[in-house]
């Protein structure tokens, strides 16, 4: 069965000359920052309200879902002045990622603008989020290292501004875990990019060279910094506690579009494997994806709460991009269609996942009749997740198969993936009854913009997968898989998940949702109360003169003794 | 006179005449601090715009050469520390006129005199070229400093007395190197005696003098273990001192350490000596950096956090002891510049927040301390600035410190820098959870809140704008650097 393109989308558009480009990769670039100064200057007055705060969060990354589709791979913006001179551009790889960055960002907008418009604190929340937007972008543009970075750094502490707008206990140890893990993936990608440039000077940070060069240590650093914002098994317990910590719209655009980063970072560094790159480490790194997508469903099923599960569930979506970036790292062959693939794979999750989140806080309000129809609208992005027919999930699915039978451990993945689908339909069926489960709100109707925003995100995936064959060309060579066969699976997971579910209705304890205990952190917080007493003490005592006496002599002692001849 | 040197002469000159002129008429104390901070920027400015298009100023004053008379020389890194103390030098003034207020200022005699006796001794330490005359710009420094902390009496003056005893044991140790370098070589002018330290590197009186200056410099720059005049010095002093002494006088310290190191020891820096530097360095960087996560009342966290940055800075030397000077005094004397206007924004912020509620700012748990608007996007966008986000100077700076640590494999002090670049992250993201924008009450403390904010607000950009004009600020600093 041969794919149901649709015609190309935008031909014209591409072959327009590179000034419209320039100029769109620009206004993306700058938009944000603008709308930024805006909440920013005007944080003391009142131009926060909600059609103000509704037209700039939705307009702002406007050009980015322009330049994604119409600017064509020449338009390069040359920013001189930032640092040592940067490089922006799209390009086939980032293409996929500027779309789901723009689209979902421009939507979750709306979406925010509705939900947090009346609240207090809204020009702060809109300062964050449009420089998490501008940084997103940036990155995502990026030609080389240090842009990439700056854009990476500035989107990831400002999303911290939004994990914690609520300044409810959950968020602020949330936030706490979050930069904790952060930090050390800021830490990780700085080391990681200084040793490129000590090797090779600012000149190597360009992506074309930094990849082909950088060396082993280097790469071990960047992984790890791609890794902690990808999610990772065992670098992601931030992931669940900032989603379910943050406000509807922020968990959106972190699961959508912010966590995606760590895909791209990788796609461009990873993209070609270094000559004699061990292929021990392409297999690990498709097992540990895997692992994570099969844990992630499991925990997203067994941890309660919508929002938890759907955040437990991009852990697990994002172990099955990091198998195909391994698959991608690994075989020559299939490197083509594994990265295109988990491209448009960033692009149908990141869109999906928001159209998740936003449908779960809609059926938080009260809706009346409405109700039933948000019901049945929101299984539409669950089985896209899933991988169903005719939606953007198929093309994801039948790419990441495709890609997993070129691989040398075809034997082991294709087998695996179909168990991972399987739990992914169950975790989406567990996300949608936890949803449809919520108390309805006694009163307070959703503003129109809500569902503005949510019936733009659920349209969304078609339009995205119409345009995939122009801003992915080589999602081309992909054959869609048989409705049968990619059905199976589904099904599969569904008869699972009714088992189960009537295992519990008999009496069964399997399912009990269990909600997310903060543990360990009373027993993080006495130690670090014990810590901090040791600390001042210790201070004290380096402040009374005998001590100071002392020290200046060992000081001194130890100067002499280094320098004499 | 060429405008080089007329500029130079400036500098020094107008706030020293400023500060006498300040004394003698007290109540006009605000408008000749306000003008002279102003043809100070302007002066300095010009000046960095002279060595950046002609190279290095030098001048001999009274036309007496090296040996006999005063040389002044202006390279790269010490235009941009004169264009720093300009920035600071406006931004402090505006601050502290604001603080203030309309009414009658007690001590407005003795600080605009004192705070231009500052302004000078910085300008005279960033421009002399010879050992001695850095001494006397150092003790005016030290004595303008001092008696800074001190003009608040009380509890101030205990604080004070421990910075005068560190800063004049300090002073005293650097005049003891002094000595003995012009006993060994009848020469003051450094590099004079680079050359002769080159010549014979066994010299027991140059390792001698090397020791004993950098202990004195060591302590005046509150490198840890002799930090401990620092935090109750900068802690209790009102903002705008605070933000003048953490951005600039302690940095200055380490400055004239750098110069040292890298003008004429240079030869003497080797491994050994390497080892000993990185210690104390890494146990500023790491100990400051604990014990500003440990701290509760926001200006002891900046206070603290200086300690840590200067350490940070400090390693430099290691790093050029490993064989990468020209990287290591680069990336030092931008983190240096870059500190100066953030730290300074941050206490600034601090002041702004403690003006808003009438009451020093202490944190009590998350989104406890009200901050007014635009002190919390100037202590957000300064924080950024000192973590190291791209794209500020901070960056820049710790990214060519950490470069050179690569280039020349010292993987210790880069080790060093990335963890005290996460300690700074954590103790300003605790700074910051800890804070909650509000609108400022309208009422009395709305003028000071707003008079201290606007200039935390432009050093904070002045921090960011650092990045884009980065390449700017490179070559001014490859003009001249390295040996003078």
């Amino acid at each position: 069965m041969t794919a149901p393109w649709p015609a190309e989308v935008a031909p014209a558009a591409h072959a327009a000359g590179g000034g419209a480009g320039v100029a769109l990769i620009a206004a993306a670039l700058v938009l944000p920052w603008a709308c930024f100064l805006f909440f920013t200057l005007g944080a003391y007055g009142h131009c926060a309200r909600r059609p103000v705060m509704a037209l700039a969060l939705a307009l702002a990354p406007a050009p980015a879902i322009a330049a994604a589709l119409f600017a064509p791979d020449g338009a390069k913006v040359a920013a001189d002045a930032f640092l040592w001179g940067a490089r922006f551009g799209a390009d086939a790889t980032g293409r996929p990622f500027l779309l789901a960055v723009g689209l979902t960002w421009a939507l979750a907008g709306l979406y925010a603008a509705g939900s947090i418009a009346g609240s207090e604190g809204r020009a702060r929340f809109s300062g964050f989020w449009l420089a998490a937007l501008g940084g997103n972008v940036a990155l995502v543009l990026a030609r080389d290292l240090a842009a990439f970075y700056a854009g990476f750094a500035v989107m990831t502490f400002a999303a911290y501004g939004l994990i914690i707008h609520a300044r409810e206990r959950a968020a602020t140890v949330a936030g706490r875990v979050y930069l904790a893990l952060m930090l050390l993936g800021e830490v990780a990608l700085l080391a990681g990019i200084a040793l490129v440039a000590a090797a090779g000077g600012s000149e190597a940070l360009a992506f074309e060279r930094a990849a082909a060069e950088a060396s082993g240590t280097a790469r071990a650093l960047f992984a790890l910094g791609f890794g902690i914002k990808l999610g990772v098994l065992g670098l992601h317990s931030w992931l669940p506690r900032a989603h379910a910590a943050a406000p509807t719209a922020a968990s959106a655009v972190l699961s959508g579009a912010m966590v995606k980063a760590g895909a791209l970072g990788a796609l461009r560094i990873f993209g070609a494997p270094a000559e004699g790159g061990p292929a021990e480490l392409g297999a690990a790194a498709a097992a540990l994806g895997i692992a994570g997508a099969l844990y992630g469903a499991a925990m997203g099923v067994w941890r309660g709460g919508p929002k938890t599960a759907l955040a437990w569930s991009t852990v697990s979506q994002m172990g099955l991009v990091l198998t195909l970036l391994a698959v991608a790292y690994a075989a020559p062959e299939a490197r083509a269609i594994a990265s295109a693939t988990a491209a448009f794979f960033a692009l149908h999750h990141g869109l999906a996942k928001a159209a998740l989140f936003a449908g779960a806080g809609i059926l938080a309000f009260r809706l009346g009749r409405a109700r039933g129809a948000a019901r049945a609208a929101i299984c539409l992005p669950a089985l896209a997740l899933a991988g169903a027919p005719v939606t953007t999930g198929w093309i994801a699915k039948s790419g990441l198969d495709a890609a997993a039978e070129l691989s040398p451990h075809a034997g082991w993945l294709v087998p695996a993936l179909y168990a991972a689908t399987m739990a992914t339909t169950v975790l989406m069926l567990r996300a949608v009854g936890l949803v449809w489960a919520e108390p309805e709100a006694a009163e307070g109707a959703p503003p129109r913009v809500l569902w503005l925003a949510w019936v733009g995100l659920l349209a969304a995936p078609w339009i995205a997968g119409a345009a995939a064959r122009d801003i992915a060309p080589a999602l081309k060579a992909i054959e869609l898989k048989g409705v049968l066969a990619a059905s199976w699976p589904i099904a599969l997971g569904g008869a699972l998940y009714a088992a189960a579910v009537g295992f519990r209705a008999r009496g069964g304890r399997a399912f009990e949702p269990r909600v997310e205990p903060g543990e360990g952190a009373p027993r993080l917080e006495t130690e670090w109360r014990r810590a901090r007493a040791i600390a001042l003490c210790a201070e004290r005592a380096l402040q009374r003169f005998p001590v100071i006496g002392y020290l200046l002599v060992a000081t001194l002692a130890g100067l002499a003794a280094a320098l004499w001849p | 006179m060429t405008a080089g040197e007329a500029a130079a002469a400036a500098v020094f000159a107008i706030p020293l005449f400023g500060g006498v002129s300040a004394f003698s008429r007290p109540r006009a104390g605000r408008a000749i601090a306000f003008a002279c901070a102003a043809v100070f920027f302007v002066a300095a400015a010009a000046l960095a715009s002279i060595v950046w298009a002609r190279g290095p100023v030098e001048a001999a004053i009274g036309g007496w050469p090296a040996p006999v008379g005063i040389a002044w020389r202006i390279d790269g890194p010490s235009a941009l520390m004169l264009l720093l103390t300009g920035a600071l030098g406006v931004a402090v003034t505006a601050a502290r006129a604001a603080e203030v207020g309309g009414g009658a200022d007690p001590e407005g005699r003795l600080f605009w005199s004192l705070w231009l006796f500052l302004c000078a001794g910085l300008a005279a330490l960033f421009v002399v070229a010879d050992a001695f005359h850095v001494y006397v710009a150092l003790e005016l420094v030290a004595l303008a400093a001092v008696a800074l902390v001190a003009l608040p009496r009380g509890a101030a003056l205990v604080a004070a007395w421990r910075y005068f005893v560190a800063t004049l044991v300090g002073s005293t140790l650097y005049l003891l190197g002094v000595a003995v370098l012009y006993g060994e070589y009848g020469a003051l002018d450094l590099s004079l005696i680079g050359a002769e330290v080159a010549a014979d590197p066994a010299s027991p009186a140059a390792r001698l003098a090397a020791a004993s200056i950098t202990a004195g410099l060591l302590l005046k720059a509150a490198i840890a273990p002799l930090h401990f005049w620092l935090p109750a010095a900068h802690g209790r002093a009102p903002a705008p001192v605070s933000a003048a002494l953490s951005g600039l006088v302690v940095a200055a310290a380490l400055y004239v350490l750098l110069r040292f190191w890298l003008g004429p020891f240079s030869d003497l820096l080797d491994a050994g000596v390497g080892v000993v530097l990185a210690a104390v360095s890494a146990a500023a960087a790491l100990w400051g950096g604990l014990q500003a996560l440990a701290q509760r009342e926001l200006k002891m966290i900046l206070a603290y956090s200086t300690i840590s940055q200067l350490g940070v800075a400090a390693l430099a030397l290691p790093i050029a002891a490993a064989g990468e000077a020209t990287a290591a005094e680069r990336g030092a004397v931008l983190l240096l510049a870059a500190h100066g206007l953030a730290k300074a924004a941050l206490f600034l912020a601090a002041g702004a927040i403690a003006a808003a509620a009438g009451a020093p700012a202490r944190l009590a748990g998350p989104g406890g301390l009200r901050a007014p608007g635009a002190a919390y996007v100037a202590f957000a966008l300064a924080a950024a600035s000192l973590v190291g986000l791209p794209p500020t100077g901070g960056f820049a700076a710790k990214f060519r410190l950490l470069e050179g640590a690569a280039a020349a494999g010292a993987w210790i002090p880069a080790a060093l820098i990335l963890a005290a670049t996460a300690l700074t992250g954590a103790y300003l993201f605790r700074a910051f959870e800890g804070m909650a924008p509000a609108r400022p009450r309208p009422g009395a403390g709305a003028g000071r809140t707003r008079g201290l904010s606007i200039p935390a607000l432009a050093l904070a950009a002045g921090a960011w704008a650092m990045g884009f004009a980065l390449q700017w600020l490179e070559a001014l600093l490859e003009r001249g650097g390295g040996t003078p």
